[in-house]
Order: structure tokens, then sequence, then C-alpha cells
């Protein structure tokens, strides 16, 4: 029980340094002359079971720099992920992946 | 010393607040779009409701501003998500 609430507040202030990251990530975005930008969607795997995690999770990655969650289907095993990339679509895969262990530290 | 922190996290919520209405018109697509709108306003407004949470700085105000922050940052991603389904359903042959 001790460990879970450790592991709640050590995800809330990640999740306050991952609000800032990405507001200044948009705001360089929006704000520079060339918008050269790449986009596309991305398919990624759900371990989580419960429906706060999910929930959670969902508002997690809509707060990250450059991803929203657009769609989770019926069967809660596969997100549909946008994402503005200006790195590779692989390091966004595996952040996404180690979130998804952050929060099952304290919901499962 | 109050006044210039609350008058600092104003004009920074109302630079966000621009930065998101800069994004809706400059990208190109309606995800994109989402992206700007979705983040940058909640950040927007809670710099400001902080702002004014510093500045009567009374218990009350204080609940009540946490209160709004937390519903305002549980429901903005739910929009953004039922615009996309939204999107996703009606899509023309």
């Amino acid at each position: 029980m001790i460990r879970k609430i450790f592991y709640a507040i050590q995800f809330f202030g990640f999740y306050l340094f991952q609000l800032l990251r990405s507001n200044i990530y948009l705001a360089s975005i929006t704000l520079s002359p060339k918008l050269n930008i790449k986009y596309g969607f991305i398919q990624v795997p759900l371990s989580l079971k419960s429906d706060f995690g999910l929930l959670l999770f969902s508002n997690l990655v809509s707060m990250t720099p450059g991803s929203l969650v657009t769609d989770i289907d019926s069967a809660k095993t596969m997100a549909t992920i946008h994402v503005i990339y200006s790195t590779s679509e692989k390091e966004i895969y595996d952040e996404v992946q180690k979130m998804q262990n952050k929060i099952k530290h304290f919901t499962e | 010393m109050t006044t210039l922190i609350t008058a600092l996290l104003f004009l920074l919520g109302a630079f966000f607040i621009l930065v998101s209405a800069i994004g809706l018109v400059r990208f190109p697509d309606l995800y994109t779009r989402m992206h700007a709108t979705t983040k940058a306003t909640s950040f927007g407004i809670l710099l400001i409701i902080l702002g004014t949470a510093l500045y009567f700085n009374s218990n009350v105000v204080w609940i009540k501003s946490v209160l709004v922050i937390i519903f305002i940052y549980l429901t903005t991603p739910l929009a953004s998500h039922s615009i996309a389904q939204t999107k996703k359903n009606h899509r023309k042959d």
C-alpha cells in the first residue's frame, strides 16, 4: 500500500514535468517560421487491464509532447495514437511502453 | 512581490492561449490542429487560475481552483478523443 502511494506521487511529478515539456515543444513548433513537421498514426498494443489505468494512460499520452490518443478499440487491446514527430517513430513507441509500466506499478 | 508573480502568470497563460490560436490557423490537418487546441489551451487556463489563487490567497479560493484545474484536465482529452471519433465515423466514400 505504501509502495503504491509512493509510485502515485512519483507519477504525479512525472505528469507535471511532461506537461511543461510538451507545451514548450508545441510553442517552439508553432512559432517556427518554417513548418516542417511529419505526422502520422501509430498502433500501440495495450497491456493495462483496469479502466482507471486506461483513463490515466490516455490522459498522460494526450499531454505528452506530440502525441494524442484518437481511438481505443472495443476489446481494449490496441490504441491508435496520432503523432507529430521530429526524430523517429520508434522512440515515441518505446516512450509509450515505458509509461504503461509506470502506471501498472500503482494500479495493479 | 505577489502582484508581480500574478502578472507574470497571467501573461504566460495568455501567451499559451495565443500559441494555440496561431497553431489552429497554421497547422495543415484536423489532427494536428487538435494537438494545439488540446495541450496549449488547458495549460494557459492552468496558469491563469494559479495566478488568481495566488492573488486572493485564501483557503476557499485555493480549494476551488485546484478542483477546477483537475476537472479541466480530466475533460479536455475526452473532448479531443470524441472529435477524432466523429471524424473517423463520418468518412465520405
